[in-house]
Parts: structure tokens; C-alpha cells; sequence
């Protein structure tokens, strides 16, 4: 494992976090490049559109291929761990049902078109030999043989539940038939629930998750089942319809991991968040305030509501200063995301938190 | 009497047949249709505005809301034209190069409508050349311009630049939105306003015809 020597004791500290146990110090997900980083392996193309293309022509070990050696040059302090991004596109549970994958010319990222305008129209039966899924599936397989348990094949990023629907019919069509036709949203959403963990075991064991454990999209290491859950969907509803048909949902999925974080996504969701935090199973949350908004740090009574609710904050943009002042957060519910420009800095920075705690 | 306030809560409430109905009904008492549209389309449509701006209505609600006015509308649209009654204005909308998502898109342009001024839609990903060129064809007094990526907003930039080097800056007005846009960042790159929601945006685009 590229994670280095200390791999036992970051596996340990990640089961402290979702234990909730005091480790000494916040958790800290670290990297920066090796000092004797080679700078011939640092432009790795690791975006949506490369990795569809490759799938395409039937490519699945260039991109892993290119990512063993660009992670070979990263160094990992604290809980952070080396894991490979093999998602073919953001609304991948959407193209698995039957949505119209393309890429988007002159960008990094692919789309999940819509193909149907009510949700009585869709035919949402899981297709084992859908491309994609098929794709998808033998890029895990191919990314954790390259990976060779020197590092983790991440867990999809799946956009589930609503957020299938939506990418299915497109946010508009999916609020009119809210509201036309409620009973075949739910029909349709249960469908779509129904094959979350047939899903979710797929990718698990095409990964190699089964031995090595899971890590990615969700950042700290898990020795077993662990993921995102989200519902982006939901900043378009009311409350009432959240209730309704997001929270089963996200209670189902959580039902089938052993730990996961929402991905709380947008202020326009927040009337949601006093039930997201009712959720038993939830550990932990990342909020993400959305373009055009401040950064995580100006929502600090957002974050302490959460803390206090007794779910971990996952931090992802604050700088190292930032993280060295604070002293507002609850650090045993708190884990920061970091890269850092070298490797001595990294290190100095992991020495003062030592030194904090 | 026309029943303009019960027009009003049908709108409202997103009951587009009940509405066309009645809406229907009215013309044929003689009710004239501005008044509709004015004392019942526009107010109806207003109130949505005000009550989704609080949240006390989320965007299905708008949609149906927006829905049932596009259908009254189109009801009242022959009697508007007949009595000499034309659209205060044209106005082009649509979401910026790069940018696929529409759903404010589609918000405001209904919210627009309801205020009497005629939306031409151009759909999503949208290059400047192709919003000059629709500067022109539908002779629009107003460009909408949505984005909701930082990488994408920057597109609003290009446009106004490219609307600057076809000589029709002066012509029309611009509008920017979409989440991760700004007051600031409108100022920034000379656009003649920012709004926040899709209420907002149909109040400031009616603003320019008073």
C-alpha cells in the first residue's frame, strides 16, 4: 500500500473516527508531493470525459495505469489514503437505468440526458448488460488489479434515489410529476431504491472493497461498507416532500453500510437539515455551501448545529492556517481534507497539530 | 364580475384547466382580457413570487403555478392581439456556453412571461454568437443570461462582449443569474442587472418597460 509504514495505525485512527474516539487530534486527510516527486507523472488526466472515452474503445488500464504512477509521487499523512476515481459520470445511477451518457465537448465532466418526461414512462429494470454499467463494472475490475492493493479503487459516487429520478427526467419534469403524479414518483423511486445494494455490491466487489475496505468521494477509510449519500434533489422541495421521499431513501441506504457522510449540498436544501440530522446512521456530513457562496468556514453555527447533533464535519476547504487558529469546531468530530504544496510543508503542518493537541 | 381573485388562487394552486377555463369563461362575459391578465395572471404569478421567495412554496409549486399561467395565457393570447393589446417587450433567454443546467432557466422565463413580455428560449449551451445573432432576428429588448457553474458564468463575460463588438450593447439590456453569480461579479462584467431567484428576475425584467 503507497499509504506508507503507518498504514496500521491510519487504518486504526479511521475506525477512532467513526467510533467517535479521541485520537489526540482532529482526523487529518493529508497529501502533498513527494519532495523527489517526478514531474513527468504529475499531469495525470483523471476527468470524466478521459475515462468514458477509454471505456469506449474498451480502454480500462490506461487511466488506472497512469494514476499508479502519479500516486506513487504523493505522499499521505494522517487518515488520508491513495484511492483511484473510476466514475464514468456524475448521474451514473441515471445512465445505468437507461439515461443517455455524453460527454461534454471542451469540458472535464460527461451528463446523464434525460429520455422520458413522466416517471410512469420509465422502465426502470436494471440491466446488467446496460454499456455503461458493463463499462463501469470491468474499469473497477481492471483499476483494482492495476491497483493491486497499493491503493483503493473509490467507492462510486452513485446519485441515488431522487437524484436518479431527476437525472432520468430532468429536475423540472421530476417537480411536475411531484405534483401531477405523485404515486408513480414513488413507485418509480422505490423501483429505482430497490437495486441500491445490488449496485452498491457490484461495484464493492468489482473494486475489491470485500478485502481492502472502502475510501474515496467518502474520505476516511472504512473496513467495510461505507459511502456518500445525498440527495442534491432535495433544494428544489419542501420539507414535507423531503420527508416524504428522500429520507426513506436515505435511511434505506444507510441501512445497507456500515458508515457513510451526507453530502449536503446547497443552502436552498438547509429547511432539510434538522431531519438529514435525525438520520441514525449518518456519521458524518460534508456541507457544501455552492458556487457563489462562502466558503465552509463563514458557516460555522451551520457546522456546530451538526457537531452538536453528534455527526463528524468533514472539512474539504480550508487552508492549513485556517485549520491550525481554529478553535470552534469540536475536533473529535471533525475530519480536514488537505493538499499541501510540498512535502516538508505537510510534514510541518502535521507537526504543529501535534503540537496543538 | 369577473372573478378575478378565484383566477388568481387558481393560478396559484397550479390548476392550469380550472384556470383556462375560467379564464375562458371571463372572455366569453366580456371581461377584457388585459384586466385579466393584469388583475388575475400577473397578480396570481406575483404572489407565487413573494410566497416562494419566503419559502413557503418550493420550486414544483412555481412550476405548476408557472404552467397554468402558460396556459391561460395562450387562452387570452388571441383576445390580447385583438385588442390591440401587444407583449411590453422581447426578451431572449437562456443558459450560457458550457452550461446545461435550465431549470432556473425555465423558471425565470415562465415568471417573465407572466409579466406580458415575450421569451424567446434558446435553449442551454448557448455561444455568443448564436445569442447576437438572436439579438437581431427577434429584435429583443432584454437578454437573460444563466449560469450555474463558476467555470461556466465566465460565458456571461463573453457574451456581453461579444453583444459589445456586434454594436447592439446599447440596445439591450442584460441580465445575469444563476447560483454562483453576484452582484459584484454582474458589475464586474457590465451586465444591467443581477437577481437572486426567478421572482426577482420577472419584477426587474417588467422594471424595464415602466
Amino acid at each position: 500500500m503507497l499509504r506508507g509504514n503507518d498504514l496500521a495505525t491510519a487504518k486504526k485512527n479511521c475506525q477512532s473516527f467513526w467510533d467517535k474516539e479521541w485520537i489526540g487530534r482532529p482526523f487529518l486527510c493529508v497529501t502533498a508531493p513527494k519532495d523527489d516527486y517526478n514531474p513527468a507523472e504529475m499531469s495525470y488526466d483523471n476527468t470524466y470525459v478521459r475515462r468514458m472515452a477509454d471505456a469506449e474503445k474498451g480502454d480500462y488500464t490506461s487511466s488506472p495505469t497512469e494514476y499508479a504512477r502519479y500516486i506513487r509521487n504523493i505522499v499521505h499523512y494522517g487518515e488520508a489514503m491513495p484511492f483511484y476515481n473510476a466514475d464514468l459520470c456524475p448521474d451514473q445511477c441515471g445512465v445505468f437505468f437507461g439515461g443517455t451518457l455524453v460527454g461534454q465537448p471542451g469540458t472535464t465532466t460527461s451528463w446523464c440526458y434525460s429520455i422520458a418526461e413522466e416517471a410512469a414512462a420509465l422502465d426502470l429494470t436494471l440491466d446488467p448488460n446496460n454499456p455503461t454499467y458493463r463499462h463501469m463494472t470491468e474499469g473497477f475490475r481492471k483499476a483494482a488489479e492495476i491497483a493491486n492493493g497499493d491503493f483503493f479503487v473509490s467507492v462510486p459516487d452513485y446519485h441515488s434515489n431522487m437524484d436518479t429520478l431527476s437525472a432520468l427526467l430532468n429536475p423540472a419534469n421530476l417537480c411536475f410529476e411531484l405534483m401531477d403524479h405523485p404515486d408513480d414518483v414513488m413507485a418509480a423511486l422505490e423501483k429505482v431504491n430497490s437495486y441500491y445494494n445490488e449496485i452498491y455490491e457490484n461495484f464493492y466487489r468489482a473494486g475489491n472493497m470485500e478485502e481492502l475496505g472502502t475510501v474515496g468521494w467518502q474520505p476516511v477509510y472504512c473496513s467495510g461498507r461505507s459511502a456518500m449519500v445525498q440527495c442534491d434533489f432535495s433544494c428544489m422541495i419542501s420539507p414535507d416532500d423531503a420527508r416524504k421521499y428522500v429520507v426513506p431513501s436515505i435511511e434505506l441506504e444507510v441501512s445497507h453500510l456500515d458508515h457513510c457522510c451526507y453530502h449536503y449540498d446547497g443552502k436552498q436544501a438547509l429547511g432539510h437539515l434538522d431531519d438529514i440530522l435525525a438520520i441514525q446512521g449518518i456519521d458524518a456530513v460534508q456541507w457544501v455551501p455552492g458556487d457563489g457562496e462562502p466558503r465552509t468556514i463563514e458557516w460555522m453555527d451551520l457546522l456546530k448545529k451538526i457537531q452538536k447533533a453528534g455527526k463528524s464535519v468533514w472539512i474539504y476547504d480550508w487552508t492549513a492556517e485556517e485549520i491550525l487558529a481554529d478553535r470552534e469546531l469540536d475536533p473529535r468530530l471533525t475530519v480536514f481534507s488537505l493538499s499541501l504544496p510540498s512535502q516538508s510543508e505537510a510534514e510541518a503542518f502535521m507537526k504543529k497539530m501535534e503540537q496543538k493537541y | 364580475m369577473a372573478r378575478f381573485e378565484e383566477m388568481s388562487l387558481l393560478l396559484q394552486k397550479g390548476k392550469a384547466k380550472d384556470l383556462a377555463a375560467m379564464v375562458q369563461e371571463a372572455l366569453a362575459n366580456g371581461t377584457p382580457a388585459k384586466d385579466i391578465l393584469n388583475e388575475s395572471l400577473v397578480v396570481g404569478m406575483g404572489a407565487v413570487g413573494e410566497r416562494f421567495k419566503k419559502n413557503e412554496v418550493f420550486v414544483p409549486e412555481v412550476l405548476i403555478a408557472a404552467r397554468a399561467m402558460n396556459m391561460a395565457l395562450n387562452v387570452l393570447k388571441p383576445a390580447l392581439a385583438e385588442s390591440g393589446v401587444e407583449p411590453v417587450g422581447t426578451a431572449l433567454i437562456c443558459t450560457v456556453k458550457g452550461d446545461l443546467h435550465d431549470i432556473g432557466k425555465n423558471l425565470v422565463k415562465m415568471m417573465i412571461e407572466g409579466t406580458g413580455i415575450r421569451v424567446i428560449d434558446l435553449g442551454v449551451d448557448c455561444a455568443p454568437e448564436t445569442i447576437v445573432a438572436a439579438i437581431k432576428e427577434h429584435n429583443a429588448d432584454i437578454v437573460c443570461l444563466s449560469a450555474l457553474l463558476t467555470t461556466t458564468m465566465i460565458s456571461q463575460k463573453d457574451t456581453i462582449e461579444a453583444i459589445k463588438a456586434a454594436g447592439l450593447r446599447d440596445k439591450v439590456k442584460v441580465m445575469v443569474g444563476g447560483a454562483p453569480v453576484t452582484q459584484a461579479f454582474a458589475d464586474e462584467i457590465g451586465a444591467d442587472a443581477y437577481t437572486s431567484d426567478a421572482a426577482s428576475a420577472a419584477e426587474r425584467a417588467r422594471a424595464f418597460f415602466a
